[in-house]
């Protein structure tokens, strides 16, 4: 792995200077930089290696046609001493895998609508600009306030077109379920349409409805749809189904559930002519009655009862639990840690939905 | 704001109006409120891209998204209420946008807004000459006549004109009522504008608005500031009327379902003779028809007329064993 190309203090384009390390991913590194014209902070990307640099233009260029709440938005571009630099809206959170990673294993129906209602506004506004992604999963979707689960931002248009050389190999190949070493392929796989494993090239706006009918399902139910890495190719390739996930058995789950289940499925339909677009997936989720909780971290304060108790948050104050509100496990006992959405009110607030967390 | 050019973003491949700036504006004040206004992110407001400054470090201009779209000012007036709604909301959302970000626009009138190519309305021509010189002796009260309420004349202790988000939404108002009626009622050009009579009443207006929203869009004009609603109050309103019976609710008690909405309107739930509680859907919100006994949402009690929330727990009945029912809304939004 190459280190930090930049350190703070740097100052890019005459303007942009380095305040900070927000992380990498498999095609560029990201810095907190401070943009002194403006008097604001914005993301600095750059680039990790010459095969992507020659597609970082036009990535930029792609990305800065979109403009909408749910899309980082685009901010600058630059080339000096010969290397290019994109200056994107910062956001102050983390990204979709490091809830599923870090916080909680799945997210009950309620928030998870709520995820793909945004998911599909921004999609929408950029399939209307003629933006494709192609390379939609987790790691590109930005989460505002982290695991207070604000606003959902996608990122990284235009950057399935720095990766496409190495993507598009892989697809072009016979035998789709030997090994690879690429790092980019494999994390792409399991978000990956039918017609991306069979053309890469050729994959359009359906294969990103796909992608995000795939990342909910995640969501909802802890498991990637498909499973994992090249053992998803024929999973994926057969037309079948991902299972119901059983935590939308409890009754409190279980409608919102079951029909944010069914939009995912039309979602992750192998035929393009039959999966929605991104303004008919919008339309579906303005049907959803879910919630826009912000949620909070906490522990088990009390097990008062078998069926209820109090928690405590990490920042609040106490909130009534009962078993029932659990989303997936509830064998929670005093000191589990806990994830929920607060309703506040007289006497103690409630906690719904509560998940336990990791 | 002063001379206007359509230019060719090198970088970005892209289309964008360059507009030079007067000098006479403290140049700090200016680049911190065009640093706030870039982070506006509507889709009813130009969005600011940039700044250009000379070696001094004075900022000389603007970079903004350009627009290709039809004008707002010289169209006819919409022939029904929800025409005339579907004009007023993007009006509604771009100000209410800028006023979430703590800022106030200053110059909202209808020469300020323009459709894109996908025919969005977007608000534009933030009114920075406006932005007073901290320290100066005499400031100079650039205005539009007829979109400027009254007091907006006066001066505070330090001899300032001082503009609240108020001054928008009078400006709303007033540009609502032009584009509906077709004109202004002549008084409000006067300095300051002599406000009411019927001209001046959304009542009276051909395309019937429904009251609620008339009467919003009087208070939006009215003289003292206070009386005046929040914009996003304002939006809030516009938003559910337009999406009129749209609305779905559930219910969960006990692991059994109810949905509550256009084609089922009521529901009645209770627990055992301890709490019994009516909910009732008129198109716009889900209401309280009937309480008694012990009903607590998000635990506090509730009264015949109380509007459910978008997410919240209704606990019937008191002490351990009690009926519980969570509740959430469906979000359906405006698209126009």
């Amino acid at each position: 792995m190459k280190g930090r190309m930049l350190k703070n203090a740097d100052i890019l384009g005459g303007r942009y200077e380095i305040v900070g390390w927000l992380g990498e991913g498999g095609m560029q590194q990201v810095y907190r930089a401070n943009d002194q014209l403006l008097s604001r902070e914005v993301a600095l990307k750059i680039p990790k290696d010459a095969a992507a640099e020659k597609r970082f233009k036009r990535s930029a260029i792609v990305s800065a046609r979109v403009n909408h709440n749910n899309v980082a938005k685009t901010l600058d571009y630059f080339e000096e001493d010969g290397r290019p630099f994109l200056i994107e809206e910062l956001i102050e959170g983390c990204d979709l895998s490091d809830i599923t990673k870090n916080v909680v294993p799945y997210l009950p129906p309620q928030a998870a609508a709520r995820v793909l209602h945004q998911l599909a506004k921004g999609l929408h506004a950029s399939h209307n600009a003629g933006v494709v992604h192609r390379d939609l999963k987790p790691s590109n979707v930005m989460v505002v306030g982290a695991e207070k689960l604000e606003l959902i931002k996608i990122t990284d248009f235009g950057i399935a077109k720095m990766a496409e050389e190495e993507l598009a190999g892989w697809a072009a190949g016979e035998d789709k379920t030997a090994a690879t070493s690429s790092k980019t392929v494999l994390g792409a796989i399991p978000y990956m349409a039918p017609e991306s494993i069979n053309s890469f090239r050729e994959a359009g706006m359906p294969a990103d409805i796909w992608a995000i009918g795939a990342i909910v399902y995640e969501l909802m139910s802890g498991k990637k749809p498909f499973g994992q890495g090249l053992a998803a190719v024929p999973s994926i390739l057969s037309g079948k189904s991902p299972s119901r996930p059983s935590q939308i058995e409890n009754p409190q789950f279980k409608s919102l559930g079951d029909q944010l289940y069914e939009v995912i499925l039309k979602c992750l339909v192998v035929d393009i002519s039959n999966r929605p677009e991104a303004g008919d997936l919008v339309a579906e989720c303005e049907e959803l009655c879910y919630t826009r909780d912000l949620y909070e971290l906490g522990a088990v304060k009390v097990v008062k009862y078998p069926q209820y108790g109090f928690l405590v948050s990490d920042e609040h104050g106490d909130a009534f639990y009962h078993r029932e509100n659990f989303y997936g496990d509830n064998a929670v006992q005093e000191g589990s840690r806990v994830w929920f959405a607060r309703h506040e009110g007289g006497g103690n607030d409630r906690a719904f939905p509560i998940v336990k967390a990791k | 704001m002063s001379d206007t050019l359509v230019c060719e973003d090198a970088h970005l491949d892209r289309a964008v109006v360059v507009k030079s700036l007067k000098s006479g504006v403290d140049p700090k004040r200016l680049v911190d409120e065009l640093a706030a206004l870039s982070a506006i992110r509507s889709k009813h407001v130009v969005q600011i891209y940039d700044v250009i400054r000379e070696k001094s470090g004075t900022v000389i201009a603007v970079v903004e998204e350009y627009l290709d779209g039809p004008e707002v000012d010289g169209q006819p007036p919409p022939k029904n209420a929800k025409k005339a709604m579907e004009l007023l909301y993007p009006i509604a959302c771009g100000i209410s946008d800028i006023h979430a970000h703590g800022r106030v626009h200053r110059d909202i009138k209808p020469a300020n807004m323009k459709r894109d190519d996908e025919s969005c309305l977007k608000i534009f021509d933030f009114g920075l000459a406006k932005i007073s010189v901290p320290g100066g002796a005499t400031k100079n009260l650039y205005f539009s006549p007829g979109y400027t309420p009254p007091e907006a004349f006066n001066k505070n202790a330090s001899g300032e004109h001082v503009f609240t988000t108020a001054l928008d939404v009078f400006a709303f108002g007033a540009t609502a009522l032009f584009l509906l009626a077709g004109k202004l009622p002549k008084g409000f050009s006067d300095i300051p504008p002599t406000l009411g009579g019927t001209e001046a009443d959304f009542k009276t207006l051909p395309q019937k608005l429904p009251d609620p929203i008339a009467e919003m869009l009087n208070a939006c004009i009215a003289a003292e500031r206070g009386d005046r609603p929040a914009m996003h109050d304002v939006k809030d309103l516009l938003g559910r009327h337009l999406l009129f019976d749209r609305h779905r609710a559930n219910f969960v008690l006990n692991g059994k379902e109810s949905v509550l909405d256009a084609s089922k309107r009521s529901a009645k739930f209770s627990f055992g003779t301890e709490g019994v509680l009516a909910v009732s859907y008129d198109g716009i919100a889900f209401r309280v028809t009937e309480v008694s006994g012990a009903v607590h949402i998000n635990n506090m009690p509730v009264d015949v007329g109380f509007e459910l929330p978008g997410a919240c727990v209704i606990v019937l009945g008191v002490g351990r064993v009690r009926g519980i029912i969570t509740v959430s809304l469906s979000h359906p939004e405006v698209s126009l």
